[in-house]
């Protein structure tokens, strides 16, 4: 059995590639099974599905904590240390992004590093940032798992019209741009514990105390979430413009557009998700929305 | 048949268009939402000849379907958590005037703190309601799960409603392999309760629908129902046979795997007994005699065939997605553990609390489960309930 983990960023197709990746193997006559990770299921959030393949019906109904293949569908997660958690040794990662030096920094092993710019041949294509079919076609360039062949039905499936005509050209585009670089590192043997003959009588407990009740003084409790690390594309006010009427604090849904002591109104890009309303409501047309990694 | 792809809120939405329902009422919930999507969906293209309500809450997709069924429909509702506690009137009321109905519990933490995780808080704290119930382990068994429940439910030597129980997210979620049956087939398998006698809103006669019954009668009411309860083991039985027949498939009330000589086994429901298979196999490559038993039907519980699934066990580790306050320990452990007294030699047995909320039942903590366990068959001292969570 083969375990593929996806990573991508909420809104990006992320589970919707897993699915069609399984259709793709189902069709060749093999089995597969897709599960999607559930965090805060909101467009920008990092998200994570898990495939697994192979020739006899596929039984673990988990998530996946060690990967023999990584799919990366934005460049931003290549620099999370979670992306290449359990990851084995000798394993294949294929990512958007345009050079592997920041993957390899980031201590792993593997044999093959598959590369597409993702996000440019999306961009350039569909006008946005929803690489999973570009990535699809890298995967299947790299691996050879699938040929483009399983996987344009499944595409077929998922799409239709002027939808369906540009992503089978992002498809096309991920396969043949795709660039593929060797390593000389040896699969590692990463399942050697069998965790059931260690000796152990008893399991641990929880290391902090939760609140006792919701009603309870919880100040330093909650969980504060840092929603700016969803964001793709960044609002930038240019001062010259702006008339200070502060329509853009008014419309920002999480209220992260403050007035400053310029009287300009600027966003918090600790909690900015990037979604637009500001640079669309402004009456004076002084917001842009630039690509984060620009 | 057809091969797809499917997840298992949509497996069951192909298990229902295949039975050919008159009446769908159904509110969405997390979840269960994708299979009521699905089920919308099959409707707007004209896959299913089905009266759909759209009706403002549980409460009342329960009651239309309990009227539907009495008015001689084929009916189905679906839900989750807080949904099911909504229904929870109807619900009672469905089974105690022996409905035939079918419904499908994406199972979802019924607690606050405002989660919508995944365990089997909510369909455990309905366990008395009077329903049959029946807990799958892959999407395939969801799909054949509805059939087999309609084929159950409409029985008339059952009469009772059914509900196909299937973890949220961690099976209404994942996508598999299933094979889906064709519609002649399912409808010669569905052919002996579709062909009974249905009752007819225009029957003057079936007008006493929700009679009050008092005393010693309403008490004969309540003994009958228990034993239909109880004969629905046989009848269930006779089902699979027939279904296997059909489709090639039998799961069993309780679902064992390399069991007969294990020393050790698993007992669970639902979906974590996949990942258990892949361990009690690594397991056995080590010398260890290691099995698993999955309570596939919770209600009417096999306790006659769970006896004997413990005997000769030295110890059982039970892996659980609830917890039943008041007990210290979980739903499946206490009811296992009821039956000990009908063993010669009962077993050691050790709970393990794990996956609430979502949270992941790993391949490492189910196999530090097993590894707890083995010590106490050596007679080493452990905790009756263990939380395997914070491994």
């Amino acid at each position: 059995m083969g375990e593929i983990r996806l990573h991508g960023r909420g809104g990006q197709g992320t589970v919707m590639a897993a699915e069609m990746l399984a259709n793709a193997f189902v069709r060749q006559g093999k089995y597969a099974s897709v599960f999607p990770s559930f965090g805060i299921e909101r467009r920008g959030s990092a998200v994570q599905a898990f495939v697994r393949y192979g020739d006899q019906p596929i039984r673990e109904k988990t998530k996946i904590y060690r990967p023999e293949m990584l799919l990366a569908l934005d460049p931003t997660l290549l620099d999370k240390k979670d992306t290449y958690e359990g990851f084995k040794t000798g394993g294949v990662i294929v990512a958007a992004a345009k050079d592997h030096a920041r993957i390899l920094a980031m201590g792993v092993k593997p044999s093959i590093i598959g590369l597409v710019d993702g996000m440019e041949i999306a961009y350039r294509e569909t006008g946005t940032n929803i690489t999973n079919v570009v990535m699809l076609g890298a995967l299947a360039k790299v691996t050879g798992l699938i040929g483009l062949g399983d996987v344009t039905p499944a595409v077929e499936e998922n799409f239709s019209g002027e939808l369906l005509r540009k992503n089978l050209i992002v498809l096309k585009r991920g396969h043949d741009e795709a660039k593929v670089i060797k390593f000389d590192t040896q699969a590692g043997d990463d399942d050697a514990v069998s965790l059931f003959e260690i000796k152990k009588t008893s399991c641990l407990e929880p290391k902090t105390a939760v609140f006792e009740s919701s009603w309870s003084d919880c100040t330093n409790k909650v969980q504060i979430i840092k929603t700016g690390e969803w964001r793709f594309k960044r609002p930038v006010t240019n001062k010259d413009d702006c008339r200070r009427c502060g329509l853009c604090a008014l419309y920002c849904p999480v209220g992260c557009v403050t007035e400053r002591p310029s009287g300009h109104y600027l966003q918090d890009y600790a909690y900015c998700k990037g979604c637009g309303v500001c640079a669309f409501e402004c009456p004076a047309g002084a917001i842009d929305m630039v690509l984060e990694e620009e | 048949m057809d091969v797809k792809v499917l997840s298992g809120n949509k497996a069951a939405a192909h298990g229902v268009r295949l039975a050919r329902p008159d009446v769908i009422a159904m509110y969405p919930i997390t979840p269960q939402t994708p299979l009521a999507e699905e089920l919308a969906k099959f409707h707007a293209e004209g896959l299913i000849d089905a009266e759909i309500i759209e009706v403002e809450g549980e409460h009342t997709a329960m009651s239309a379907i309990t009227g539907a069924a009495v008015a001689g429909g084929r009916v189905f509702t679906a839900t989750s958590s807080w949904g099911l506690s909504y229904m929870n009137e109807p619900f009672m009321f469905c089974a105690g005037n022996r409905v035939p109905a079918v419904m499908v519990n994406v199972t979802r933490e019924t607690s606050s703190l405002r989660g919508v995780g995944g365990s089997r808080q909510d369909i455990m704290t309905a366990r008395d309601g009077g329903w049959i119930q029946i807990e799958p382990e892959t999407c395939q068994e969801v799909l054949d799960s509805v059939l087999i429940a309609y084929r159950l439910s409409e029985d008339p030597r059952v009469l009772l409603p059914v509900v196909v129980a299937y973890d949220g997210f961690f099976l209404s979620h994942q996508y598999e392999r299933v094979e889906v049956p064709d519609q002649a087939t399912v409808d010669k398998f569905l052919a002996p309760v579709s062909a009974r006698i249905r009752s007819k809103l225009d029957d003057p006669r079936t007008l006493h629908f929700s009679i009050s019954l008092a005393g010693m009668d309403f008490a004969n009411y309540r003994k009958m129902a228990l034993e239909a309860m109880e004969g629905a083991k046989a009848i269930h039985g006779e089902v699979e046979d027939e279904f296997a027949a059909l489709f090639g498939r039998r799961y069993g009330m309780i679902d064992t795997y390399r069991a007969d000589d294990a020393e050790i086994i698993y007992l669970t429901a639902g979906s974590c007994s996949g990942t258990i298979r892949t361990i009690v196999d690594r397991a056995r490559n080590r010398g260890h005699k290691i099995g698993l038993a999955r309570l596939r039907v919770f209600r009417p519980y096999p306790r006659e065939e769970m006896a004997r699934v413990l005997e000769g066990k030295k110890a059982v580790a039970v892996i659980e997605r609830s917890i039943c306050l008041g007990w210290n320990c979980g739903h499946l452990f206490q009811e296992a553990r009821a039956v000990l007294p009908d063993v010669t030699n009962p077993p050691k047995m050790v709970d393990f609390i794990d996956g609430l909320s979502s949270l992941d039942i790993t391949a490492d903590h189910l196999e530090k489960a097993l590894a707890i366990t083995m010590a106490a068959a050596d007679g080493q001292t452990v905790k009756e309930t263990n939380w395997l969570i914070w491994e």
